[in-house]
Parts: C-alpha cells; sequence; structure tokens
C-alpha cells in the first residue's frame, strides 16, 4: 500500500462565468520515506497537489489518502489536526514571522507539535545555531529558507511539503538545501515531496512527478536516486 | 487604463473592500454628525428663540412705576429716541382661589384688544385654548406647571388680596371664569418672578381685559424700539442698542418719581436727623449717671479694700506675737528641764570625786608599806652579798691550793728531791689545806725516801678531797649567786613599782584637784541658770498678758472701719435704685427712638428712587435660555471636536493602509507609464467618495437629530413653542471640508509616498518591517518569565508603533467620551445629596401673614400634630440677588430662621469640599456655592440683593455653603434685623415629620391647610420628584452622547482589528499552516488587541476625567450646580463598554480570521 496515494483529483477554480481546472484527474503514489519530485511548467498545478496534499486546501473530486486516511472528506477541524501533526510544509518565499528570531520561528511550531524536536538540535542541523537569535531580515535567503526548513522539520511531521525551496537561491545555496532535505530524508524516514522547476534536479527524487495542464504526464521511478552533491545544473 | 477599465478597478476596489469603505463611511457620518449636529444647536436654539419672540412682538422693555404712570409720563417716554411703540396696561399680584383649598399667587395683566389688531401691540399671546378674555369676568391664563392641574376652560376662579386689602380697590369683581389658555413670550422658562404677597413668588400669570381693572394710574409700560424687529435679540448688537435707551428710560424714570416724592423724603430725613439728635443726647445723660455711681462704688470697693488689708497685716502682727510668745514658753521650758537635769549629773560628779579621794588615800597607805618592804629586802640582800663574797674567797684560796698540791706533786714526781723542809714550807705556805692534812703531809713526806708512794697517794688523796670541796663549793657559791642576783632583780622591780604607783597616786592626787575645781564651778553655774528661769518666768506672763491686750484693741478698731462701710454702700445702692430706674426709662425711650428711626429709614428706601426699567434680560428665563444654549455651544465645542477627530485619526490609518496594500498595484501602473495623477486618482476618489458620502449622510441626520433632540430635551424647562432646526451652511462646509480633507490629504499623502519609490522597488515585495528586541527583553528575568506567545504579543505590541498608538488613541477618546457622558449622568445626579444630606428636613409650610397672630401660631399648627417631630420658624422669601454692575440677578431663597441652634436640625450647611459646619451668625449671611460663583463673590465679600419691594439690601458674605439646587442665603435673626432694620416677620415653618415613608401625605397637607393662616404646604421629596423630571432632559442629552460614542467606540475598533489583520494576514496564513487551531489563531491576535484596548481603557479614563471636567464647567445650569465627581460605577461602566465594544468586535472579526485563505495569502509575495 502506498503511504500516499492521490486518485483522480480535481480542482477547479470558479471565475465568474469561467472555471480554470487548476488540477484535471491527478493521480499517483509515494511510499512512505520517498524523496517525490514534483516538476512541471508554471501553471502546471504543482502548488495546487501541494496545497491539498497539505491540507490547505479542498478538493473537488476524487481524493487523497495520507496513511490510509482520505483527507478530501476531513473537514476544516480536521484538516487543522492534520496539517499540526502530520505536515511540514517549506514555502518558496520562506513566509517567516519577521517578528521572532529564527529560533522563535522554529519555536513556533514546536510549540503546538505532538512531538517536536529539540529546536536547537534542528537549528545545527541546518547550520544556523549560531544565527538562531536574529531575526529573519538580519538573514540572507538561504539562510530564511534553512530556517524554514528547520521550522518545518522541528514539528517532526510524516510528511514533508517543499514548494520550490530553491527558488530564490543561488546555485550554491540551493544545492545545499536540497542535500539537507535529502540527508533527513534519509536519516529520519520522513517522507518529502519537493516541487521544482528545475530537470536536472530530477535525478535525485526517487519518485518523479511530472506535471502538465493539470495533469501528471509522466510519472518516474527512480531506482538508484543520485546524491545531490554529483548533479550539476 | 482607459476610463473605463478605471471605474471597473475602482468600483471592484470599493466592492471589494466595502466593509472598510463603508467603515469610513460610517465614521465620518457619525463624526461629521456629531459635530455639526452639536454645533447646530446653539444657533437653531436662539433661532427658535428669535422666531418666537420676532412673531410675538416680545417688547424690549417693561418699565414699572411704584406710583403709577401719569398722562405726562406716557407722553415723555414716547418722544424719547429709538421708542417705537408704546404699550401700557395694569397689572396686579393676587391670590387666586380655585375651587376652595389651594390658592395660588397669581400676576393678572390688562388686556385691551385694540392694542392688537393687525398681529400688532406687543407680547402677543400664544393661545394655546379657547380664546383671550372679551368681557368683564373673563380670564385667560397661562399653560405653566404651577397651575392647578384642574383649572380648565370654563373653570369659575375667586381672587382676593391679603387682609387689610380689598380687592375691589384694583379689579372689579372678585369672580372670573377661564375662557383661554395661553403663552407668553414673557415667560419663557418655569419662572413667574416674584411679588410682594405670600411667599413672595408668583405661580403663574393670567390676563384680564383692561375695562375690569379699578385703578387710577397705568403702573405697566411695555416698550418696543425701532430695532426690536431687525437685531437678533441676543446679539451684541441689539444689547448695545437696547443700552443706548435705557439709559434715558431710567433717568426719566427718577425724575417722574423725584417730582412726586421728593418732599416727602426730605421731610422724613429731617425726622430722622431730629431723632438721631435726641438719642444721642439722652445717651450721654445717661453715660454721665452712670459714671459718677460707678466712682462712688469704686470709692466703697477701695475703702473695703483697704480695711481688709489693715485687718490682715493686724492680725498677722498678733499671731506673729503669739508665735513667739509660745516659743518663748517653751525654750523656757525646756531650760529647766536642762537645769535640772544638769543638777543632777552635778550631784553624782560631787559623789565620784568623794570616791576618788577615799580611793586615792587608800592607795597612799599601800605604797608607803611597800617602801618599809623594800628596804628590808636591801637590807637582807647586802648581807647576802658579804657572805657570797667570803664564800668565794675561800673557793679562791681552795683553788690555789690544789694547784700549789699539783705542783708539789710534778715536783716530786720529777725527782729532785725536796727536803723536807722545802717540803713543809711548801705545805705550809698552802692556805687552804686543813691542818690535819698539812700534818698528814708532812708525815707522809717523811718516809719520802722510803715510800715516794705514800706521799704521792696522800697528795693525791688530798687534791682529789680539795677538787671535790671545791667542786661543791663552787656550786654552793654559784647557787648563792644566783640567788642574789634574783633578790636583787626582784627588789629592783619592786622599786620600779613603787616609783610608778607613786607617780600614778601623784597623778590621780592631781586629777581630783582637778575635778574638785571643776565641781566647784559647775555649781556655781547652776546657781545662775537658776536665776534666769525664775527671770524668764517673768517676762512671758507679761507678754501674755501685752498680746490679750492688742487683741482686744484691734477688735474694736475693725468694727468700727466696717459699720462705717455698710453706711457707705447703702448710700450706694440707693443711687443705682434711682440711676436704674432712670436708665430703664431713658432705654426704652432710645428703644423706641431707635425704633423711629428705622421706620424712617425705611419709609426712605421704601420711596422709589425711580421706574424699574426692565429689559429683556429681566425676563423670567431669557436670559437663562441664552445661557443654556451657549452651554450646548461650550460643549459642542470640544466635545464633537473630540469625537471627530477620533474618526479622522481612525479613517487616516485606514486609507494609510488601503494604500501600503495596494503597493504592488501602484507600481505597475507606475511601470506601465501612469503618471502621479492618473495613479493616485483612484484612491483620492475613493477617499472622496466615502468621506463625501458619510459627511452628506452625517450632515442630513446630525442637523436634525441633535438639535431637536436637545431642545426636546431643554423643552421641558423653556416653553419655546417651535423649534427650529436648519442646516448650517457654514457648519456643513465646515465638517464636509474637514472630513474630506483629512481622508483625501491623507490618501494623497500615503499615494504619493508610495510613488516616490522606483517601479521595481514597488513592484519588489515590500521589505518586511525588521523585527526588533524591545526594551523588555533586556530585562531578562522578566522576559525569561513569558510564555512564548506572550513574547510575542509583547514584541507585536511594542514594533508595530504607529498601530499601538492608533488603537490606543483611538479607544483612550472612546472610553473618555463614554466617562464623560457617564460622568455628566452622575454630576446631574445630585437631589439625593441635596435632599438627603443638605436640606434634613421634610416639609414647609407657608403662612399668611395678613392673618392675626393667633391663627398663624405655629404650636397651633404644627406643634399640635402627631406626625410632626419637630419644627422651626422661618422667614422664607424670595429675594433677588444682584450681580454687581451688571442688570443680571439670579432668583435666591432667602431664608431667616428664628433660632440659629435649631436651624441646624433642618439644614445641614457645610463646605463642600471641607466639609467644615457652617454656623449662622450675626455678622452676615451663609450663600450657597453656585450663587457665590454666579455672583463672582468669594468668603467675606458682599453683595447685594433686592426685596419684593425693590428694596436694595448689601449683606457680607459668611460662609459658603454646599448646595446643588437653588439658590439661598441664609441669615440669622440678629443679621436681618440689622439689614433690613426690622424684626424677621416669620412666614413660614419648616418641620420634620416623624416617619416620612408611612405619612399619608395628602391627608397630612388637608390638616394643615385647614388651618386658616396655612396657604401651603410642601414636602421636599415633591420637589425632588419635580426636579428630577426636568433632570431627565438632561439624561437624554447624555443618552445621545453616550450612545454616538459608543457607535464610534465599535466602528473605531473595528477598523483597527481590521487593519491589524490585513496588515497581519500572511503571518496568520503562516500559523495556521503550521497547525494553529482557530482558537490559537485567535488568541495569538487577539491577546495584542486586548492589551491594546486595557491601555487605550485606561489612557482614556484619565482623560476622560478632564474632559469630565471641562464639560460641567461650561454646562451647569445657573440654577444648579452639578456634582464634581464621577462614580465608581461610571468608571467601570465605561471600562467594560469598552471592552465589551472591543470583544464585540473581536467576535466580529473571528469569522474573518477562521476564513483567511492560506493558499492565497501565501501565494504571492506582497
Ligand atoms: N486562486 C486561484 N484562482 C484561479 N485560478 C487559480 C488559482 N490558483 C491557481 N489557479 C490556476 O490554477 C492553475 C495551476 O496553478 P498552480 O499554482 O498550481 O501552478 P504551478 O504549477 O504551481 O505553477 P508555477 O510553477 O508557476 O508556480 C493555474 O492555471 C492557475 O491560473
Ligand atoms: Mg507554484
Amino acid at each position: 500500500m502506498e503511504y500516499i496515494k492521490l486518485d483522480n483529483v480535481h480542482k477547479r477554480y470558479k471565475m465568474g462565468e469561467v472555471t480554470i481546472n487548476a488540477l484535471n484527474g491527478v493521480s499517483f503514489g509515494i511510499d512512505k520515506g520517498d524523496f517525490a519530485i514534483v516538476v512541471g511548467p508554471s501553471g502546471a498545478g504543482k502548488t495546487t497537489v501541494l496545497n491539498l496534499l497539505g491540507g490547505m486546501d479542498s478538493l473537488d473530486e476524487g481524493s487523497i489518502s495520507v496513511d490510509g486516511k482520505n483527507i478530501a472528506e476531513y473537514n476544516q477541524k480536521m484538516l487543522t489536526e492534520y496539517r499540526r501533526n502530520d505536515i511540514g510544509f517549506v514555502f518558496q518565499f520562506y513566509n517567516l514571522v519577521q517578528n521572532l528570531t529564527a529560533k522563535e520561528n522554529v519555536e513556533l511550531a514546536t510549540q503546538i507539535s505532538t512531538n517536536p524536536l529539540d529546536v536547537e538540535h534542528v537549528l545545527e542541523m541546518v547550520g544556523l545555531k549560531d544565527r538562531m537569535n536574529n531575526f529573519p531580515s538580519q538573514l540572507s535567503g538561504g539562510e530564511q529558507q534553512r530556517v524554514a526548513i528547520a521550522r518545518a522539520l522541528a514539528k517532526n511531521p510524516k510528511l514533508l511539503l517543499c514548494d520550490e525551496p530553491t527558488g530564490a537561491l543561488d546555485y550554491m545555496t540551493g544545492k545545499a538545501i536540497l542535500k539537507l532535505l535529502q540527508d533527513t530524508c534519509n536519516s529520519t524516514g520522513m517522507t518529502l515531496v519537493v516541487i521544482t522547476h528545475n530537470g536536472a534536479l530530477t535525478g535525485m527524487g526517487e519518485k518523479i512527478i511530472k506535471m502538465k495542464n493539470g495533469r501528471v504526464s509522466e510519472y518516474k521511478i527512480n531506482k538508484n536516486p543520485i546524491p545531490v552533491e554529483r548533479i550539476e545544473w | 487604463m482607459g476610463q473605463n477599465s478605471f471605474l471597473k478597478d475602482l468600483v471592484r476596489t470599493i466592492y471589494k473592500t466595502k466593509a472598510r469603505f463603508f467603515s469610513i463611511l460610517a465614521i465620518i457620518a457619525i463624526g461629521v454628525g456629531f459635530f455639526a449636529g452639536i454645533n447646530a444647536t446653539q444657533p437653531d436654539m436662539l433661532l427658535s428663540a428669535e422666531k418666537y419672540f420676532k412673531e410675538h412682538n416680545l417688547s424690549d422693555f417693561k418699565i414699572i412705576s411704584p406710583l403709577g404712570f401719569r398722562e405726562q409720563d406716557l407722553e415723555e417716554i414716547s418722544k424719547i429716541r429709538g421708542v417705537k411703540d408704546i404699550q401700557w396696561g395694569y397689572s396686579k399680584d393676587v391670590f387666586l382661589n380655585f375651587g376652595g383649598a389651594t390658592s395660588s399667587i397669581v400676576k393678572i395683566f390688562s388686556f385691551d384688544a385694540d392694542d392688537f389688531i393687525d398681529s400688532k401691540g406687543q407680547n402677543i399671546p400664544l393661545i394655546r385654548e379657547g380664546r383671550m378674555p372679551q368681557r368683564p369676568g373673563e380670564m385667560a391664563i397661562e399653560y405653566g406647571i404651577n397651575v392647578p392641574k384642574e383649572l380648565k376652560i370654563g373653570s369659575k376662579v375667586d381672587l382676593y388680596l391679603p387682609e387689610g386689602e380689598n380687592i375691589k380697590n384694583y379689579i372689579k369683581s372678585r369672580e372670573f371664569t377661564i375662557t383661554g389658555i395661553i403663552d407668553s413670550p414673557l415667560y419663557i422658562n418655569l419662572e413667574r418672578g416674584q411679588t410682594n404677597i405670600g411667599n413672595g413668588s408668583i405661580d403663574f400669570f393670567a390676563y384680564i381685559i383692561e375695562k375690569d381693572f379699578n385703578m387710577d394710574r397705568y403702573n405697566d409700560v411695555f416698550i418696543s424700539t425701532n430695532e426690536s424687529k431687525n437685531l437678533s435679540p441676543y446679539s451684541n448688537e441689539y444689547k448695545e442698542y437696547i443700552a443706548s435707551i435705557k439709559k434715558p428710560l431710567e433717568d426719566l424714570g427718577k425724575r417722574a418719581i423725584e417730582e412726586e416724592t421728593g418732599e416727602l423724603k426730605e421731610e422724613l430725613k429731617k425726622g430722622m436727623e431730629e431723632l438721631k439728635r435726641n438719642k444721642e443726647k439722652a445717651e450721654r445723660e445717661l453715660a454721665k449717671g452712670e459714671k459718677e455711681l460707678l466712682d462712688g462704688q469704686r470709692e466703697i470697693e477701695e475703702g473695703e479694700e483697704e480695711l481688709a488689708e489693715a485687718r490682715i497685716k493686724y492680725i498677722k502682727e498678733l499671731e506673729d506675737g503669739r508665735l513667739e510668745l509660745e516659743k518663748g514658753k517653751k525654750d523656757w521650758e525646756k531650760g529647766r528641764e536642762a537645769y535640772l537635769e544638769n543638777y543632777e549629773k552635778w550631784l553624782e560628779g560631787y559623789a565620784e570625786y568623794n570616791q576618788g579621794v577615799e580611793k586615792l588615800n587608800n592607795a597612799k597607805l599601800q605604797l608607803d608599806k611597800a617602801k618599809i618592804e623594800l628596804d628590808q629586802g636591801e637590807m637582807e640582800l647586802q648581807e647576802a652579798k658579804a657572805m657570797l663574797d667570803e664564800g668565794k674567797n675561800q673557793l679562791d684560796i681552795l683553788e690555789e691550793s690544789i694547784v700549789q698540791l699539783k705542783n708539789l706533786r710534778q715536783i716530786i714526781v720529777d725527782g729532785p728531791s725536796l727536803s723536807q723542809e722545802e717540803f713543809n714550807g711548801i705545805v705550809d705556805n698552802i692556805d687552804g689545806l686543813p691542818k690535819e692534812v698539812k700534818v698528814a703531809l708532812k708525815e707522809s713526806y717523811k718516809y719520802i725516801v722510803e715510800n715516794p708512794e705514800g706521799v704521792l697517794v696522800v697528795l693525791n688523796m688530798t687534791i682529789s678531797r680539795l677538787e671535790e670541796e671545791l667542786a661543791s663549793g663552787k656550786k654552793e657559791y654559784e647557787k648563792g649567786k644566783k640567788e642574789f642576783e634574783d633578790g636583787l632583780r626582784k627588789l629592783n622591780e619592786g622599786k620600779e613599782l613603787y616609783k610608778t604607783s607613786l607617780k600614778e597616786y601623784e597623778a590621780g592626787l592631781r586629777e581630783l584637784r582637778a575635778a574638785k575645781v571643776e565641781i566647784d564651778k559647775g555649781k556655781s553655774e547652776l546657781d545662775k541658770a537658776k536665776t534666769l528661769l525664775s527671770e524668764n518666768n517673768f517676762k512671758i506672763t507679761q507678754g501674755e498678758k501685752e498680746l490679750e491686750q492688742g487683741r482686744i484693741e484691734l477688735e474694736k478698731s475693725l468694727e468700727e472701719g466696717q459699720e462705717k462701710l455698710i453706711e457707705a454702700r447703702g448710700e450706694l445702692s440707693k443711687g443705682w435704685s434711682i440711676y436704674n430706674k432712670e436708665k430703664e426709662e431713658a432705654l426704652e425711650k432710645l428703644r423706641e427712638a431707635e425704633i423711629d428711626i428705622r421706620d424712617a429709614q425705611r419709609k426712605i428706601k421704601e420711596i422709589p428712587e425711580g421706574w424699574f426699567v426692565i429689559d429683556r434680560e429681566g425676563n423670567p428665563g431669557y436670559g437663562d435660555y441664552n445661557d443654556d444654549a451657549e452651554r450646548i455651544g461650550a460643549v459642542a465645542k470640544v466635545f464633537p471636536l473630540f469625537f471627530f477627530l477620533v474618526a479622522a485619526l481612525v479613517c487616516l490609518t485606514t486609507m494609510t493602509r488601503m494604500i501600503e496594500e495596494e503597493r504592488s498595484q501602484i507600481g505597475t501602473m507606475k511601470a506601465l507609464g501612469y503618471n502621479t495623477l492618473a495613479i493616485s486618482s483612484k484612491y483620492l476618489i475613493y477617499a472622496l467618495l466615502s468621506s463625501l458620502v458619510g459627511a452628506l449622510v452625517g450632515l442630513a441626520i446630525g442637523f436634525k437629530l441633535f438639535p431637536i433632540a436637545i431642545m426636546n430635551a431643554y423643552g421641558i424647562m423653556y416653553r419655546i413653542p417651535e423649534r427650529i432646526a436648519i442646516y448650517h451652511y457654514d457648519y456643513g462646509i465646515i465638517s464636509i471640508l474637514l472630513a474630506v480633507f483629512t481622508t483625501v490629504s491623507s490618501s494623497l499623502l500615503a499615494t504619493l509616498q508610495e510613488l516616490k519609490s522606483t517601479p521595481a522597488m514597488l513592484l519588489q515585495p515590500k521589505a518586511p518591517r525588521p523585527g526588533k528586541r524591545i526594551l523588555m527583553e533586556r530585562i531578562t528575568p522578566l522576559w525569561k518569565r513569558l510564555s512564548f506567545s506572550h513574547k510575542v504579543t509583547a514584541r507585536n505590541i511594542f514594533r508595530y508603533k504607529r498601530r499601538f498608538f492608533m488603537t490606543v488613541i483611538g479607544i483612550a477618546g472612546c472610553t473618555a467620551l463614554l466617562l464623560a457622558g457617564f460622568g455628566i449622568k452622575d454630576s446631574i445626579d445630585i437631589l439625593d445629596v441635596q435632599f438627603g444630606e443638605i436640606f434634613t428636613y421634610d416639609g414647609q409650610i407657608i403662612l399668611d401673614t395678613n392673618k392675626e397672630e393667633g391663627k398663624r401660631d405655629l404650636e397651633e399648627i404644627l406643634g399640635k400634630e402627631r406626625e410632626v417631630d419637630s419644627y422651626i420658624r422661618a422667614l422664607n422669601q424670595s429675594v433677588e440677588a444682584l450681580v454687581k454692575d451688571s442688570d443680571r440677578s439670579y432668583n435666591v431663597n432667602l431664608l431667616v430662621p428664628e433660632n440659629t441652634e435649631d436651624f441646624k436640625e433642618f439644614f445641614d450647611l457645610h463646605e463642600r469640599v471641607t466639609k467644615k459646619t457652617l454656623d449662622l451668625n450675626s455678622k452676615g449671611v451663609i450663600i450657597t456655592e453656585k450663587l457665590a460663583e454666579l455672583l463672582k463673590i468669594k468668603l467675606g465679600d458682599s453683595f447685594e440683593f433686592r426685596d419684593t419691594d425693590n428694596i436694595r439690601y448689601e449683606v457680607e458674605v459668611k460662609g459658603i455653603a454646599e448646595n446643588y439646587l437653588s439658590h439661598y442665603i441664609y441669615m440669622s435673626p440678629e443679621y436681618y434685623d440689622n439689614i433690613v432694620l426690622k424684626d424677621p416677620l416669620y412666614n413660614g415653618g419648616i418641620f420634620t415629620v416623624k416617619d416620612i415613608n408611612n405619612l399619608d401625605k395628602n391627608n397630612f397637607k388637608e390638616k394643615l391647610m385647614a388651618h386658616e393662616g396655612v396657604l401651603a404646604t410642601f414636602f421636599i421629596d415633591g420637589i425632588a420628584k419635580e426636579v428630577h423630571y426636568s433632570m431627565d432632559s438632561l439624561d437624554y442629552v447624555i443618552m445621545i452622547i453616550v450612545l454616538s460614542a459608543g457607535a464610534l467606540a465599535f466602528l473605531v475598533l473595528y477598523n483597527l482589528t481590521n487593519i491589524n489583520i490585513t496588515e497581519r494576514i500572511r503571518e496568520i496564513a503562516t500559523i495556521k499552516v503550521l497547525g494553529f487551531r482557530d482558537k490559537e489563531v485567535a488568541s495569538y491576535v487577539y491577546r495584542e488587541n486586548l492589551i491594546l484596548t486595557l491601555i487605550g481603557t485606561f489612557v482614556g479614563l484619565i482623560l476622560g476625567v478632564f474632559f469630565h471636567k471641562y464639560i460641567i464647567a461650561t454646562m451647569e445650569i445657573d440654577e444648579m450646580m452639578f456634582g464634581k465627581n464621577i462614580s465608581l460605577l461610571s468608571y467601570i461602566l465605561s471600562i467594560v463598554l469598552t471592552i465589551i465594544f472591543s470583544i464585540l468586535v473581536n467576535i466580529f472579526m473571528y469569522h474573518k480570521l477562521k476564513n483567511v485563505n492560506m493558499v492565497e495569502s501565501l501565494k504571492s509575495i506582497e
């Protein structure tokens, strides 16, 4: 049984008379502990899929089962609990709370989590132990993204979702962050879904989902994922 | 963007932000409406009055002449420049009886229908019901609260005057029928002025036709001036114009009165002078007589004093003598005792001496005996000595012999033998040898040759025998020698002893001799003492005799002095009693003179100086109305402005925020090449639309709602028939401009601010406001103790400074408005203090002083009622307190209790702040606090009041008492006497009942009214109720304020919270994604709001206190003083309401928070 299973998922946006089919029957599965990569052109529906997976939005048709439970049937409250306990989310634009230090941003997540990791330890993992008392505005983009990752990781989620975590970063920093994610996935057995525009990165993933026009255009299983260090793009 | 898409964008923006749009609109509407409405109230009130006055031709002057007007007076008046129309008539204050028990005091005016043809005439009555009187016996009465309720059209009433005066002298008939009910512009409030009958205050007014009057001269003249139709009644121009006419009118009045009363006044003055002179003379004489008597009395007193002094002196001397004598006696007694004692002692000494002589003689005998024994012993010793010496000699010989013998033996042993002879010779030479031994030796030696040994033996034997002898002799000698020595020593000792004993004896002898001398001396002293004693005894007896003599003499002389004094005193008292009798008579005369003088003074005072020229300010309520309007105006100057400021501030924030939100759109448009005007016009139009529409709505409602509501509230106190509320263009334009200007200009500024940046920068996400450490974090122990979410809250509060101040100011403003509103309500809630704490009596009755005294005896009326606990007589009169250098006067109750001590049982007069109790004394008056304020006087100042006979009196203020309702002058009877120059005529009683709660008041009242002398009875709880009624109108105004403040508070909070949430939507979305539950999200946001609300509330309370103070100071009406404090409940209410609003808003917002779309909020970079 796959850990995550999307089955014929539809998501529509009604804009007056026009209806946009952001997702048009998406189905795929990911195993527990997988490092999945979602790629595709702009507007393909990647973010939409991730949002649905993260319980941030509701779908119009189909089902999404995570760990055997169909979250499509969840109400708002259950979705909140789902986000709270199972999901870690990393945004493209970090979305740190400006008014909190790095450490506090992480604490924001851990204080509501039932089984959190040690905040300082996580910050050490992402290499920001000595910057943990800095505010986001005092950190570089890559550092902020690492704080965002630390915030997601510290909750000790079952599922870590990252929407273009390297999008705003330079090559080296992006690489370092991806490495961090891959390592974490390997060491903790966390399931990881990462959206990227960068086709070169697909080699990293164990599952590669290519999307186009609201559908999965290609689904690949990569038996031999390449460690990030060896990827060039 | 074409015209079309511009419009579309605008409409879409408005639609999208409709909550914001309408909240700006509503805030502006409330702010503008309140501002303009309250500001319009003052002019509207004045306009309403002006309309009434002009339509009903309110006269500019009313002239009253106490002597009535002569034909020529009227002519003179109409000649004065500015006088346009003159209308004359009669008026008379009478008692009106309706249906038996109740009498009212009514001012009756004459009505001449001819005056009012073609809506001419002055003070045109406003007919409410029925018609004006047309025929004799008809009467129109007013429509006022003091008119008995049962009095209706068709009712018949009866007029009468106080006893002693005949109504027929003034009005032809006594019975009248009511034909109409009217109002008059002369009386616009509840006051009806004063009179000189009854309790001095008129209950209502009425009209009868002129022909019903039966008076010689007109006593009322009404004047209208050229400008009365043109100028606004309360304007300065009007006041100045009126003042210019008043002066000549007054001068005219003075002249007219002088013509009629000048002579009388002179006479009275002369008479008074004469009286005064006589009085002074009598006083002088009296004083002289008294002085003489006093001198005599002083002499007697001095004599008495001298006598007493002498007596004391002599008695003292006698006493001293007696004491000395006593002492002498005692001394003599002591001396005698000493003498006896000494004599005894002397006898003892003498016996002792004799004994000593005997002892000494005995000793002498013994000494002589011892001498003989000693001599004998000495002789014996000398004999023994001789014997010893003899013994010693022999021993020596013996020893010599032994030596010779031994020598001899040696010779023999050695050999050379001696011849016999030789030997014999030798032996013979040895003295100590007894002959037989010599012989034996000589014998033995003969055989020396044959037996040498034999010689030796004999020799040896001899030697040893001799030696033996020597030894024992020696021993014996020694013994004897020792004995001798002992005896010698003893003898010496005995001699020594003898010698000392002899010496002792001689000493004893000497002593004895000396003792003898002493004893002899003692004896002679004793004899001397004895002589002295007997001498002293004689002296003492002599002294006692002298003392007795002295005493007898003293007593005699004292008695003589006393007798003389008594005689003198008798004469004096005779003098006094004559004087007293004379004095009594003189004083009586003086008193009479004084009364005469006082009467004369009064009479002079009572002669009027001139006419009473009264302008409109003298109409009851005319000035008060303007004051009240001004008060509202004063409130309007701050209250709504404050209100408006809060509204403007919130709109400003809202617009600024909106433009910040649209930053990227602005950037895009700028990038696309639109110019500043094109870009900013959208926001300007948005702001313009919302503020303009809001302002218009606010004006439309405000100009009607507030003035009408407030005038309605005041309508209970003022009889202005029509209430006009117009649209005031000035306030309208000002408030529209203010509202539009603040919102539009803030939008413009915000847009321009944004447009300063390059399009690229605008399109970039705005650099998020960097996080900062706040001061609190530096207080590590405190910071550490805070929970995580509290830390976030703390940081957020201090980070967004603008939001902090906006919210705090907004909320503070609302709380302050609420507190001020409630505070005003507290301040006008003064009845409990007035009727519970200050007036401690239960009721008053008014007596008809024209009735004979027996009929108005309180003892009869109140003293016999079971229900009455205690009562006091008092004079209760309505007077006018005059403001210095002004025409303004205030109606005041003058209260003179008969007894100032008992008075305290009924009134608790005290200073408000210090709570110091004030006592009435004969030096001045106690006035109530508000009166002092109105007259602008302090403790120790003086002011004037005018009684119902128009006589002025000046009094000094000795106390200012806490009081809230109407004004009082409290005066002691003594002071009244001083000031008014007559004894107070007590016309009322103040009483307490035993159980006010269970008293059947109507029944009780009826019982009291049954007495002929009782004019009226009332209970203070009745007054309290009445006042309460008029207070309700103010309550109404306050309700408006509180409701408006509440609405504003709600909107302000809504807007601020809204801004708070939109500003932080990303943050909120983020924590929602993290899995914060709805409640957690809410508390994350609301904790801040709550704290800001609390801070704002606190600041608001402080602000509100000042606000309240200001408003109360400006809002007070003349007849009342408002409380100065805000009650705890009002504080609590303001706090609770603010917090409730805040909670309501937050509940409202909860929905919005719940529906924050995470996906959309986080998608773009803002
Ligand atoms: N709130 C929305 N309203 C209307 N349409 C939307 C909304 N969100 C997404 N869409 C549409 O859904 C489609 C999928 O969008 P999605 O954000 O998933 O694309 P994406 O693959 O993440 O693209 P990108 O790589 O540019 O981020 C797009 O065509 C988009 O226009
Ligand atoms: Mg996307």
